[in-house]
């Protein structure tokens, strides 16, 4: 119980004095996962998109793939990212094993098939009379997904949303190929596990609340705008 | 007379079933039908070949005089209209519904509003503008899907049952108020409907369907054209 009490404690300090040891995991940890994110709204939407909305031979492959990717195991993302990024490895002229970089690539990797496989659901689960009424006043392509994305933007932030949990909460990936080095690839999860490790329980307390709090406030930011225009 | 609508030996097949079977079908440009039958018949799925939005088995079917397989699809569709049987809204403002065709043609804004705004009086939709599409009733709906096709200026329309859900004033002033910008328009109408009366007011004659074939065709000439 003191454990949990001196954890809390030491966190309110950390955060009302703005430690700024703590500032910077704290905004290195929403960096990487922001940007990890972004890259896989980048990559899944459209993905995702195109996999709902069109026909052809292997796309049950492909769509079984990115369900499968899921559940990807950080352990292994991480593993495999630091293998192609390791100086021997096919990716190794970029230099960027043990920085940031590193750690947005794989947690890209672990959250582009949930940002795909959430968007191929929720359009594809639009009723079906609604596209060929889109078809029917003559829209394009491209004018067809814009209005069909719009259509479901609720489902889609839910899809950002479970993107951003899945990587802010991983610590396998970022672990392996950031190095958990100070003051340069040590995020929230990292730093929870190192302290761990070294038998500091009211710091990885703290640390564990302050990675909560950052992580309800962006999902709260991400809820409001879903919920915002849905009241009336 | 140039034909708009021309199928010929169509067959289409769904899940082993026939539900279509039109040996020949013809409509000239300018002239407007009405299909009746039962339910089952077809009828909406005619309308559905008809308008590129459901591909036959075999067969052919020609527009504008022109297979519809030479041409570009999405060209051949921003010519033509479609009320659905079942309105579909779209989760937007009923106003952000009526402009989405107009959109997708890049009309400029004044071009949209003076499309628009008749249609808004004509459908009795004025008060309704900025209510959210999905949490109108059915009748309204239904007003909503007519404007929306309507404002399309198409040269082909295919209406499905675009009355069924309206009340028995609202539906007559509406029937007479279409039929006359359809003639005025020159828009070549192809309607479902059950109601004779209705048919009077838009169509020269009815088709007769049962079991996915035209097997009758009343000419109502004399109604439309008295004098
Ligand atoms: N995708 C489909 N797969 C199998 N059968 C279908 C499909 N679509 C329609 N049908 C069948 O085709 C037949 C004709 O349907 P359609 O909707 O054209 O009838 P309709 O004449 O418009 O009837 P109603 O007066 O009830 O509107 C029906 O028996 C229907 O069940
Ligand atoms: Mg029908």
């Amino acid at each position: 119980m003191e454990l949990i009490w001196d954890g809390l404690v030491k966190a309110i300090i950390e955060l009302v004095t703005l430690d700024p040891g703590i500032t910077e995991v704290a905004l290195l940890t929403l960096q990487v996962s922001g940007a990890a994110t972004l890259i896989s709204v980048l990559i899944g939407i459209p993905l995702g998109s195109v996999l709902a909305l069109s026909q052809f031979p292997g796309r049950n492959f492909l769509v079984s793939i990115s369900n499968f990717g899921m559940g990807l195991p950080p352990v292994v993302v991480g593993l495999w990212v630091s293998i192609f990024l390791w100086r021997s490895g096919p990716l190794g002229f970029l230099n960027i094993i043990y920085t940031p970089y590193a750690m947005i690539i794989a947690q890209a990797v672990i959250a582009s098939p949930i940002v795909i496989s959430f968007t191929l659901a929720v359009i594809q689960q639009i009723n079906p009379q609604l596209r060929l009424q889109l078809t029917a006043l003559g829209a394009n392509r491209t004018q067809m997904v814009w209005t069909l994305l719009k259509e479901t933007k609720l489902g889609l932030l839910a899809a950002v949303m479970a993107g951003f949990g899945g990587v802010i909460s991983e610590v396998g990936a970022s672990m392996m190929v950031g190095g958990n080095i100070k003051g340069m690839t040590r995020v929230f999860t990292t730093a929870t596990v190192m302290e761990v490790s070294k038998g500091n329980f009211d710091i990885a307390i703290a640390l564990s609340i302050l990675l909560m709090l950052l992580a309800y406030s962006v999902t709260a930011i991400l809820t409001a705008i879903q919920q915002g225009r849905n009241i009336r | 007379m140039s034909k708009v609508i021309e199928i010929i030996d169509l067959k289409l097949v769904l899940q082993g079933k026939t539900i279509l079977k039109i040996p020949y079908f013809s409509l000239d440009r300018e002239e407007s039908i009405c299909l009746t039958g039962p339910n089952g018949a077809g009828k909406s799925t005619l309308l559905s070949v008809m308008a590129t939005l459901q591909e036959p088995t075999a067969g052919t079917v020609s527009l504008f005089g022109k297979n519809v397989k030479d041409q570009p699809l999405l060209e051949l569709r921003r010519r033509m209209a479609v009320v659905f049987q079942k309105p579909m809204m779209f989760d937007l403002t009923v106003i952000e519904n009526l402009e989405l065709g107009l959109k997708y043609r890049r009309l400029k804004r004044k071009e949209k509003e003076t499309r628009i705004y008749p249609w808004l009086e004509k459908m009795k939709l004025t008060h309704l503008t900025k209510r959210r599409a999905r949490s109108l009733s059915g009748g309204e709906a239904q007003r909503v899907a007519l404007a929306q096709a309507l404002i399309l200026e198409p040269e082909i329309i295919f209406l499905d049952e675009p009355f069924a859900n309206l009340d028995k004033e609202m539906r007559q002033g509406l029937i007479d108020e279409i039929g006359k910008t359809l003639k005025a328009k020159k828009i070549t109408t192809v309607m479902v409907t059950h109601h004779k009366k209705e048919a009077a007011a838009i169509a020269d004659s009815i088709y007769l369907m049962e079991d996915g074939e035209i097997v009758d065709r009343e000419f109502l000439a004399f109604q439309n054209n008295p004098g």
